[in-house]
């Protein structure tokens, strides 16, 4: 049996040069219930190491010390991927804990506007033009129709 | 309500070197289990290399009965449970079990603190102080350097963003409200032009709010001396809050708690008062770096549309 350190991840000197942060946004309903359900299972089937949070807001407001050491491996070369909410709220965020995100390799990923297989793709494998959508004007056309879309997803998946 | 302060309890669920994988299924449910109760989890396996930090209080596993020893400067606090032969519920309530009175922020409990507080746009802040004096909360404050910051996130009142509607430069977000541009969806022109994003407090009351506030409690003094009707005062200010809360998007329950006039006077001197403090702070500094203030600054005045009340 491997030793673990603290954080429960075996011994390594190598840290890896993408990290993943996954917001649950668990206080409030702003993000489809049903993406951010797909997006967490996805990341969990992936078989890759990820962190996920209860809420990033929730972290910000206690000026968690978590959030700067996330800000400073970005700093200090891994691309930060992060699945939550608007771009321009959550480096706000992590500004407010003390931990800003500055220039660094942050992708940020919209879990509020994008659909959960273009937010799985954008953490699992980077996605260029996802992190730009995701801080693109919000398409109230579009996302109605998703919506509706999903709406009748989860109707027909209750159809016995 | 309970505000937590503090790290968010955090779990590691190890499937690395020595560790059987969870069935996709469990792991997903234990997964947004532990979320929506309010802890962070961090996904290991092996070559993962999550930062160690003092939340970590439990790694759980699948071990085979043969716990993984644990290292580090925290090593100590750290409980490993084995949750071979176990359902998702119990490994829960294993967890649960360990967290041994560490505070925790719970979604699904009563009196949960919804985190609901402005989040500043540093790219579009002018550090104007429009909204350190409009709050009368003492959510906002300065820095060092006589920049604004949100000093007391849990004194905001839940689901009230009526500060971001005093902001000039739209820069103050919501991440929890329901539409853009408070939510933090990117701001357009339209939006910097909006009348509605530029509530002029003073406008919708019908003049200087403070001085309508005096005129008002003297009124109201009079009245209670003729008519001794509490009542009708709370009418009243019902009737003139109305206009605010529609503008403003303020919550009714907000308005109805707000103090007395005296009260929101006193506060308002004292935000003012230490507004106008970080800006001569702020230039003073300024003045003796030799430096002029920001562009942006030099062209947006500081000068609150909310004034204080003259002595």
């Amino acid at each position: 049996m491997s030793e673990l350190s603290a954080a429960g991840n075996p011994t390594t000197s190598n840290p890896p040069a993408v990290r993943m942060l996954y917001c649950r946004c668990a206080f409030a309903q702003v993000v489809p219930a049903d993406v951010k359900g797909a997006v967490l299972d996805g990341l969990a089937s992936s078989g890759a190491g990820f962190e996920a949070v209860a809420d990033l807001c929730d972290m910000a407001a206690r000026r968690d010390p978590h959030l700067v050491d996330l800000a400073a491996l970005a700093k200090g070369g891994a691309t930060l991927r992060i699945a939550a909410c608007w771009p321009r709220a959550v480096r706000g965020l992590f500004h407010l804990a003390d931990a800003p995100l500055g220039e660094s390799r942050v992708e940020i990923l919209n879990m509020r506007t994008l659909p959960a297989d273009r937010v799985l793709s954008g953490m699992l494998h980077g996605d260029a033009a996802a992190v730009t959508e995701s801080d693109s004007p919000r398409d109230d056309a579009a996302a109605e129709k998703a919506a509706t879309g999903r709406i009748a997803a989860l109707d027909a998946a209750k159809t016995p | 309500m309970t505000v937590v302060t503090g790290q968010q309890p955090r779990v590691v669920l190890y499937e690395g070197a020595g560790a059987e994988p969870l069935p996709a299924a469990e792991r997903a449910e234990l997964l947004a289990s532990l979320l929506d109760r309010g802890y962070s989890v961090t996904m290991a396996h092996q070559g993962a290399a999550p930062a160690a930090d003092a939340a970590t209080f439990i790694v759980v596993g699948r071990f085979g009965g043969t716990a993984p020893s644990v290292e580090g400067p925290d090593a100590s606090r750290v409980s490993v449970r084995d949750c071979t032969g176990r359902s998702m519920s119990e490994v829960v309530g294993l967890v649960e079990e360990a967290r041994q009175g560490r505070p925790l922020n719970n979604p699904a409990a009563g009196d949960a603190w919804k985190p609901w507080f402005p989040v500043i746009d540093q790219a579009r802040c002018t550090n104007c102080m429009q909204c350190l004096s409009f709050c009368l909360f003492d959510v906002y404050g300065v820095d060092a350097e006589h920049r604004l910051r949100v000093e007391n996130p849990a004194n905001c009142k839940v689901n009230c963003p009526a500060c971001s509607r005093v902001c000039p430069e739209v820069a103050i977000m919501f991440p929890k409200y329901h539409a853009g541009p408070i939510d933090g969806a990117p701001v357009t022109q339209t939006d910097v032009g909006r009348e509605k994003m530029k509530v002029d407090i003073s406008a919708l009351l019908g003049g200087d709010i403070y001085a309508r506030l005096r005129e008002r409690s003297s009124e109201a003094k009079n009245r209670f001396s003729r008519e001794r009707s509490a009542d009708q005062a709370l009418a009243e200010r019902r009737r003139c809050l109305t206009k605010l809360a529609d503008a403003a998007a303020i919550p009714r329950e907000v308005l109805d708690a707000l103090p007395s006039p005296e009260e929101i006077l006193r506060k308002s001197e004292e935000a003012a008062r230490r507004a106008a403090s970080a800006l001569a702070g702020r230039e003073a500094a300024a003045q003796s770096q030799g430096a002029a203030p920001a562009p942006a600054e030099r062209e947006e005045p500081a000068t609150p549309s909310v004034s204080p009340p003259s002595p």
